[in-house]
């Protein structure tokens, strides 16, 4: 079964015998759900009859939803229906991550299992703030001991994402079901005082805006994080040759733990190259650029894309998270 | 599609009028051709087949029967096109009066049955 990103151009190639030779012939291959619906067609494609095997070229544009078609291919000779033929196997159209300028396939050859949107903050992402209230960062009498970042952070949980008052209320509730010593300020206010402290460096509105994510089904195992290859195509891009203008395309990836990591994970990154539009293209992110630690369990990829004209490019980057991207296992 | 005449004596040239001489494999297709025989009121048949020569039939619409008018009269042949397809054919009419064969015809251009074959598909 062919897997296609939706709205993708692609072109089949069909080996067609028509007897005797010198005749006009046409062909046509379309998918649907049924051989009176055309979803997607090449149209007619003509070719005169060499009595012979000769390969002839169908582009289609993949149809926009997705789901499974039937694909078909008529011929003709000299404008009569003479052979009707239904391919074996399917098409698939599978999600793709949608951004204005280009669009994002797929993971090491893997199409995504769907795509959507997330909150941009994550849990994650609180613990590296209370881990700035850590002993080793911070040694005062009511610093985070090992473990407290932890389990306050699963204690907040979903308030990441609520008001900065609320999350200031549970916080507090959270650092005295840790066994945090009790915060002596000056001015008073205890665990209040010490969660608005903490909750200064967290944006609840900032943590709530929604960034794109594409799910793996499976993620891939890996002994330990490494750089991964991404394909994609160009949609809008502006690529010319305009003398003077330069155009870079930083690709980087950054792995993002599930769980609650103590360290984050290694970074990648990748230039890119100019491609027209249209022809799906395969990144190799897999320059090492950023250290990290691999610790068994799941990870997200963090992807982002900034392109540069000259001194501008804003608007046409991206940034999208990949769920489930890769699996270190114990041992 | 015209018909030149191969022998006999009687009508100079029948024209065959068919749609298209391009014909799907194992299809039923129905040839008619105005036949004058003169004088009236004989027992009269007809038969169009295709074939490589005028001796191999492989197909053919069998014996029409009908009475001269002594006028141009339309005659039906109703033919099964061979299978499989990939061969040009001769057409022929073979006219008898009273069972005698009186004129034989060839159409001008052949009869095409194509075959097509498709492998698989790359993308």
């Amino acid at each position: 079964m062919s897997e296609f990103a939706s709205g993708e151009s692609k072109t089949a190639v069909a080996p067609i015998t028509v007897k005797p030779s010198g005749l006009s012939c046409e062909t046509e291959l379309f998918l649907g759900p049924d051989d009176m619906t055309k979803v997607a067609t090449s149209g007619r494609i003509p070719f005169v009859s060499t009595g012979v095997s000769q390969a002839v070229h169908l582009p289609v544009v993949m149809p926009t939803a997705e789901g499974t078609y039937h694909v078909y291919l008529d011929l003709y000779v000299e404008g009569i229906l003479i052979g009707v033929y239904q391919a074996i196997e399917d098409v698939v159209i599978v999600p793709v991550l949608e951004f204005p300028h280009l669009n994002i396939l797929r993971v090491e050859g893997v199409p995504f299992s769907g795509v959507g949107v997330e909150p941009k903050g994550t849990l994650f992402d609180f613990l590296q703030v209370l881990n700035m209230y850590s002993c080793a960062n911070w040694p005062i009498a009511w610093c985070l001991t090992p473990g407290q970042p932890e389990a306050i952070a699963e204690c907040v949980g979903g308030a990441i994402y609520s008001s900065q008052s609320e999350l200031i209320a549970v916080l507090a509730t959270c650092l005295e079901q840790a066994g945090v010593p009790y915060p002596s300020y000056p001015q008073g206010g205890g665990y209040v005082t010490y969660a608005s402290s903490i909750a200064s460096h967290w944006s609840c509105d900032e943590a709530r805006q929604e960034v794109p994510v594409a799910y793996l089904a499976e993620p891939i195992t890996m002994s330990t994080l490494r750089g991964i290859s991404l394909t994609w195509v160009n949609k809008t891009i502006p690529w010319q040759q305009t003398p003077g203008i330069v155009y870079t395309m930083w690709w980087m990836l950054s792995y993002k733990p599930q769980f609650l990591a103590p360290m984050y994970g290694p970074g990648f990154r990748c230039l890119g190259v100019p491609v027209p539009p249209g022809e799906p293209c395969t990144v190799p992110i897999t320059e090492l650029w950023a250290q990290g630690y691999s610790y068994p369990g799941i990870y997200d990829g963090a992807v982002t894309l900034v392109i540069t004209i000259d001194s501008y490019g804003q608007g046409l980057g991206a940034y999208f998270r990949i769920k489930n991207l890769a699996e270190i296992k114990p041992g | 599609m015209e018909f030149k005449k191969v022998k006999g004596k009687g009508p100079t040239r029948i024209s065959l009028d068919m749609l298209d001489p391009i014909m799907v494999p194992g299809s039923p297709a129905s040839a008619a051709a105005p036949i004058t025989v003169s004088p009236a009121g004989m027992s009269c048949s007809a038969e169009l087949f295709l074939g490589p020569d005028e001796n191999t039939k492989v197909a053919t619409s069998g014996i029409r029967n009908f009475v001269s008018t002594g006028a141009p009269q339309s005659v039906s042949f109703p033919v099964t096109m061979p299978s499989p397809g990939g061969f040009a054919y001769h057409v022929y009419l073979d006219v008898y009066a009273n069972g005698y064969l009186i004129v034989a015809y060839i159409a001008t251009e052949d009869v095409i049955i194509p075959s097509g074959e498709v492998g698989p598909i790359t993308w």
